[in-house]
């Protein structure tokens, strides 16, 4: 954290909420990852990184200045989006939203190479596969390169729970690599085929 | 080595020893399973790396400023909605309170029943006193008094009209705020 943004943080503890602004406009790229890598969806991950910013300001009183600011932010994104997932799951599951899930962004964006999308899509594809919990995990570990031991101050579990839920979402990761480049055999196959 | 150590080896990613490393290797050569397990993880591991950090559209930060706009005005209306419910408390509190004073509920019970039976006598006696003294006037007078009761009725049917749909509007806002 910069001096700015350390000021800022007082500041914003003091009920300014500009300079909060400030801080929001500093982190929201971390925060707003997270949440389009836990969601899968742009809006929902707008909405979900929105709340999240909000329930910072609004318990600000309670962040501690000894841990990062980052990681107590997404700690909060990461609760806030385990949260949605499990809400989704307990509603009835519309077959539109889980097309919408694997949409990618139509807005185009120079900075994106094809590439990158590709990767992005691909990996998005095999995390909506897994279990909230173990995405989070995942998602943490990877992503944002947290050590075990600060993944378990981000999603208070134990560092036994998060050994195991990195074991079965790597398994997992694994499985769908597999059988994704099945499939893609399987169709080239059949292209050839059609086209003999 | 049984097959659940290379499965750990492969998922867990602990420190390897060389040697560990090279039973590994030998290990992946012979075991398709295992084999494809690895080649499953590292790919996956690499798209992970190479994976593009996601960023919102411009203008996050202006409309997180609007969002906390509406949550304050959503907290306040919240604050209101806490108020009411604390009066309508008191006043139960107060009810209770009473209830306990005049002896029993059937006691309260039946002073409310003579109170409001006392009150419709006494307003029946008016209205047939008022019913003889103007049976006794002209034709004139009960006439107005007509026209005055039929555009009391009235103005009284558009207060109420007007406050249910000024509370459905409220209603419409505050669901607004709510879903923005």
């Amino acid at each position: 954290m910069t001096n700015t943004e350390a000021e800022c943080l007082t500041l914003a503890l003091q009920g300014n909420q500009d300079a909060f602004t400030q801080i929001v406009d500093a982190y929201q790229n971390p925060v707003y990852n997270l949440c389009y890598r836990m969601l899968g969806n742009p809006q929902a991950a707008e909405d979900a990184a929105q709340e999240t910013f909000w329930r910072a300001y609004s318990n600000l009183k309670r962040y501690d200045p000894e841990r990062s600011f980052v990681t107590w932010l997404l700690s909060i994104a990461a609760h806030h989006c385990i949260d949605q997932q499990r809400r989704k799951r307990l509603m009835t599951v519309d077959l539109d939203e889980i097309i919408e899930f694997s949409a990618e962004d139509p807005t185009p964006n120079p900075e994106r190479t094809l590439v990158e999308t590709e990767f992005s899509e691909a990996i998005q594809r095999q995390l909506k596969e897994l279990n909230e919990n173990d995405r989070a995990v995942l998602i943490l570990r990877y992503f944002y390169e947290l050590s075990e031991e600060d993944i378990c101050q981000t999603l208070q579990i134990s560092k036994s729970a998060v050994k195991s839920r990195l074991h079965r979402a790597r398994q997992h990761m694994a499985d769908q690599w597999t059988t994704s480049q099945e499939s893609q055999a399987t169709e080239r196959r059949q292209h050839e085929s059609q086209t003999i | 080595m049984n097959h659940k150590q290379f499965e750990s080896w492969i998922l867990d990613e602990p420190k390897l020893s060389d040697s560990q490393k090279m039973v590994l290797q030998g290990h992946l050569a012979a075991c398709p399973k295992c084999k494809q397990l690895d080649t499953g993880w590292q790919a996956s591991k690499e798209l992970m790396k190479q994976a593009a950090t996601k960023a919102p559209e411009p203008g996050f930060s202006m409309r997180w400023q609007a969002f906390a706009e509406k949550k304050c005005q959503m907290k306040i209306v919240r604050r209101q909605r806490i108020s009411i419910l604390i009066a309508l408390l008191a006043v139960f509190a107060l009810s209770l309170t009473y209830m306990v004073a005049s002896g029993s509920f059937l006691h309260m019970l039946a002073d409310i029943f003579s109170s409001a039976t006392s009150l419709v006598i006494g307003l029946t006696k008016g209205l047939s006193s008022i019913g003889y003294w103007l049976n006794h006037q002209s034709f004139v007078i009960p006439l107005t008094i007509g026209f005055i009761f039929f555009g009391l009725i009235n103005a009284f049917i558009l207060v109420g009209l007007f406050t249910v749909w000024n509370i459905k509007q409220r209603k419409l806002q505050t669901d607004e705020i709510k879903t923005d």
